[in-house]
């Protein structure tokens, strides 16, 4: 009697760990990918190049993102990959900088900066409002 | 004491007494929440006289024991069929009623001998069988409806469409022919739709002399004890057969009566449903799958309409939402639910 | 007499065409109306295959009541309520994919255990009854669920997507686009054999699905469940818990048909949140019937007949409708009248055939009883 309930307890226990995995790999989130100028703790980065813009190894939209542009990503997950290429006049220069994330099951959207994710800050990623 | 009180909510039966109390509820709060009790009354009073005799109509076939008519979409299919083809005819006032009223007695007739044939056929399940032979009668006429060749512009689509309209307008043929027969005013708020209470009044006093007759005594007992019946020589699927046409017939007569006081004739889907209403009305009323008394069908009338009035009034003024639909789906099929869970005397 | 003579005589031919009276039906009409829709046998396939994955494991849900002498289960539309409450559910939390179908599926899991077990309560006190009752419930039901997802969603119950709310603020919307998981499980395996589409691991769920009730069928619960349906004195005698056994195969079938909705709905892809489960359980009893099911008897085998056949009708009837009538409005109504008409003339049958053998029971009896009485009396008068 006691064997049987503590089978069922577990049993319980299981599912609900099963729920959370299901929640936290099955999540989905936006992510806004912002090539705009950003003031955070007092430094500036500012937009000036262009990107091809991958995550998780796709292409987001047709073409580069030009400053003062704004992109939206779907990720489902939590960690991601984010690769920026530089492109000038159409073409690509070669420079490209790969950068690991991750989200949060309470992050449903958030922002990337790129000027500063290309400038090398760690506080490229913030939510949105 | 407690016994005693016991008693006495076994004797009523405690759906009722919620639902009693709930609906007295409702016409307390209506003046605090700025509902005329007057126009409610009313407007009670106007769907009692609308939907009593669909209530009635299940009446015989209870008493014969062929159960809950569930296939009471085909009395109405039957009425529908009487009023457009009086339509078609053009014949307008009273005449045109009383000819809607015929040619429905005629199909009803038939229509109840088939349903009546079949449902002997499968004594013992007839509910579930008569549920989807409703079903698919509503639906089967649904065709019809789209190919019969009704000609008359009042029925048919205005402009290219093909067959007949959703919902017909009887205004200038019978509209409130028997709502306004008689009828007088109470107060400012208060019509007594004269009429129809005196046909529902003339019907229920068929319905009860008719079950004072020997043919009634006869019906009587092939619903409480068919071997019974059969050892005294009465022909019980005859009798059933009967009993069938007769809730038909009387059903035919409820959907014209409910056509006339609402104005318009609803094809297509619109009857679809129309059985649950009713049964859940009589049962209320205090009838069960194989019992039912002719104050069943009176009280179970009023009370279900007036939750119906009362409900979407008062609670809309009182949580600002209509909550009134799911509130009607709750306790008309609950109600059915809960009478069909009621445990029965062993039929043979 | 009469009944008994009709009944002897009766040849296995004519039995056969009795008994198959309603797939034979169907596959004349599949044979006549076919040709005249004028539709491509590849298009005509891939559809099939779409109902196929599409349907099955829903109706695969009304089998194990049938074992348990429960007749069909119109109460699997609780089931396909739960269902949808798992799936509006991982739709405002924002869960896609494969994991969002298994996290819907979870959430649905006690849902449906809660309504299965009501509903074997329900009908166990409406013995004799149980299919009508079942259908009236599955009505009450949705007047609950109206309550929980019109009223309830948004204020007492957290949603947090507005998209998916009603623009009053709280009560989920008419209809709700299941954009995250639309045919993600359909799509994780996809074959493509001469431009027929293969879902192949919605095929391989069913697949386990019937392994499953195989398997149930062996097991000393589903050996309980065949003698509960055969004779319920006989097993309460060999020490059965009827009732209990009763309720577990109403929760097996309601969890079952939460798992059958949700495969069903992210096929489609689009949630009718107050009708996609309402029509679910006619549909689903009326193509058990196609399939050569009755209500005492159905396997699984059935499931597949009845979804080919009943399927090929539905998707070629309004096209031949239209070519021979003109109006598409018509086969919408012949679905309709065909679904309806199936379940009422199968049951009909059904319950005919019942009523006879049990005559020729009550008859039998009889007869061998007054045999006896004549033997005695022959041998009294021999002394």
């Amino acid at each position: 009697m006691k064997k049987k309930l503590i089978i069922r307890t577990s049993l319980i226990v299981l599912l609900i760990i099963l729920g959370i995995i299901l929640f936290v790999i099955g999540k989905q989130h936006k992510v806004l990918l912002d090539n705009r100028d950003l003031t955070i703790d007092g430094v500036t980065y500012t937009a000036e190049a262009a990107y091809e813009i991958w995550v998780d190894g796709e292409k987001v939209g047709r073409t580069a993102l030009n400053p003062g542009r704004r992109n939206v990503a779907y990720v489902v997950g939590p960690s991601h990959e984010i690769e920026l290429r530089e492109v000038k006049n159409g073409k690509p220069t070669g420079d490209s900088i790969v950068k690991k994330f991750r989200l949060s099951v309470k992050q449903s959207e958030v922002i990337i900066n790129i000027p500063a994710l290309a400038a090398g800050s760690d506080s490229f990623l913030y939510e949105a409002d | 004491m407690n016994e005693r009180l016991k008693g006495i909510i076994e004797n009523i039966g405690l759906p009722r007494l919620l639902i009693a109390s709930f609906l007295l509820l409702l016409f307390i709060i209506a003046p605090f929440v700025g509902v005329r009790v007057d126009t409610s009354i009313n407007d009670v009073i106007a769907r009692f006289a609308m939907n009593g005799i669909l209530v009635l109509s299940l009446f015989p076939m209870i008493k014969s024991g062929c159960g809950l008519n569930f296939g009471l979409q085909l009395g109405v299919i039957a009425g529908l069929l009487g009023a457009v083809i009086s339509l078609e005819m053009k014949v307008t006032g009273f005449a045109g009623f009383v000819l809607a009223i015929i040619i429905s007695i005629v199909f009803a007739i038939i229509f109840g001998y088939l349903y009546g044939l079949l449902l002997n056929k499968v004594k013992g399940e007839e509910m579930v069988v008569a549920t989807y032979v409703g079903f698919s009668a509503v639906s089967f006429m649904s065709i019809m409806w789209l190919l019969l060749p009704f000609k008359n512009p009042d029925m048919i689509w205005a402009y290219g469409g093909e067959g007949l309209r959703t919902t017909i307008s009887t205004e200038g043929y019978w509209h409130h022919i028997l709502n306004d027969f008689l009828s007088f005013q109470i107060g400012s708020h208060i019509t007594i739709p004269t009429g129809a209470l005196l046909f529902f009044a003339l019907l229920c006093l068929i319905v009860w002399a008719f079950f004072r007759t020997k043919a009634g005594t006869a019906m009587e007992a092939v619903g409480s004890n068919p071997d019974y019946a059969r050892s005294c020589g009465i022909d019980v699927d005859r009798v059933r057969i009967q009993s069938v046409i007769f809730s038909t017939i009387i059903a035919a007569l409820g959907i014209l009566v409910y056509q006339q006081s609402f104005g318009f004739i609803q094809l297509y889907n619109a009857p679809l449903m129309m059985a649950f209403p009713a049964i859940a009305a009589i049962l209320l009323g205090g009838a069960s799958v194989t019992k039912v008394k002719m104050w069943n069908v009176l009280l179970g009338a009023l009370l279900f309409q007036g939750i119906l009035t009362m409900t979407p009034s008062v609670i809309n003024n009182l949580i600002k939402s209509d909550m009134s639909e799911t509130i009607r789906i709750i306790i008309s099929n609950g109600m059915i639910v809960y009478a069909l869970t009621r445990r029965m005397k062993v039929r043979s | 007499m009469k009944n008994q003579d009709s009944l002897k005589t009766v040849n296995p031919v004519k039995q056969f065409f009795i008994n198959y009276a309603v797939p034979i039906l169907f596959i004349i009409m599949i044979v006549f109306a076919a040709p005249m829709s004028g539709l491509s046998p590849v298009f005509l396939i891939n559809e099939v295959m779409t109902r196929l994955t599409r349907n099955s494991f829903l109706i695969l849900s009304l089998l194990i009541p049938v074992l348990a002498g429960m007749g069909m289960n119109f109460g699997i539309v609780m089931g396909a309520m739960a269902g949808q409450i798992g799936l509006i559910l991982i739709t405002d939390w924002q869960i896609v994919g494969v994991p969002g179908i298994l996290l819907a599926m979870l959430i649905s899991t006690p849902i449906a255990i809660v309504f299965g077990y009501f509903t074997g309560i329900v009908l166990n006190k409406a013995r004799g009854r149980e299919m009508v009752t079942g259908m009236m419930l599955g009505y009450f039901m949705n007047g609950i669920y109206q309550l929980l997802v019109l009223y309830g969603m948004g204020k007492i119950i957290p949603i947090r997507d507005k998209s998916i709310l009603l623009s009053r603020g709280y009560g989920i919307r008419n209809a709700i686009s299941l954009d995250g998981i639309r045919q993600s499980l359909d799509n994780v395996i996809k074959l493509d054999i001469m431009g027929i589409q293969i879902p192949l691991v919605t095929l391989a769920v069913i697949a386990l699905n019937c392994l499953f009730i195989i398997w149930f069928r062996k097991t000393k619960l589903g050996q309980d469940m065949r003698t509960v349906g055969q004779d319920m004195e006989v097993a309460r005698m060999a020490g059965i818990d009827v009732e209990k056994t009763r309720i577990i195969s109403i929760i097996i079938s309601t969890v079952l048909a939460a798992y059958g909705m949700i495969i069903y709905l992210q096929n489609i892809g689009t949630i009718n949140t107050y009708n996609s489960h309402e029509q679910i359980g006619f549909f689903a009893v009326a193509a058990l019937l196609v399939g050569g099911a009755s209500v005492s008897r159905a396997s699984i085998l059935n499931v597949f007949i009845g979804v080919v056949l009943f399927h090929t009708v539905f998707i070629v009837s309004p096209r031949a409708g239209k070519e021979l009538i003109g109006s598409a409005q018509l086969g919408e109504y012949f679905r309709v009248f065909i679904t309806y008409g199936v379940i009422a003339f199968s049951l009909a049958l059904y319950a005919w055939r019942n009523r006879i053998e049990a005559e020729n029971e009550r008859k039998k009896a009889m007869m061998l009883r007054r045999a006896s009485l004549q033997n005695e009396a022959e041998e009294g008068g021999n002394l």
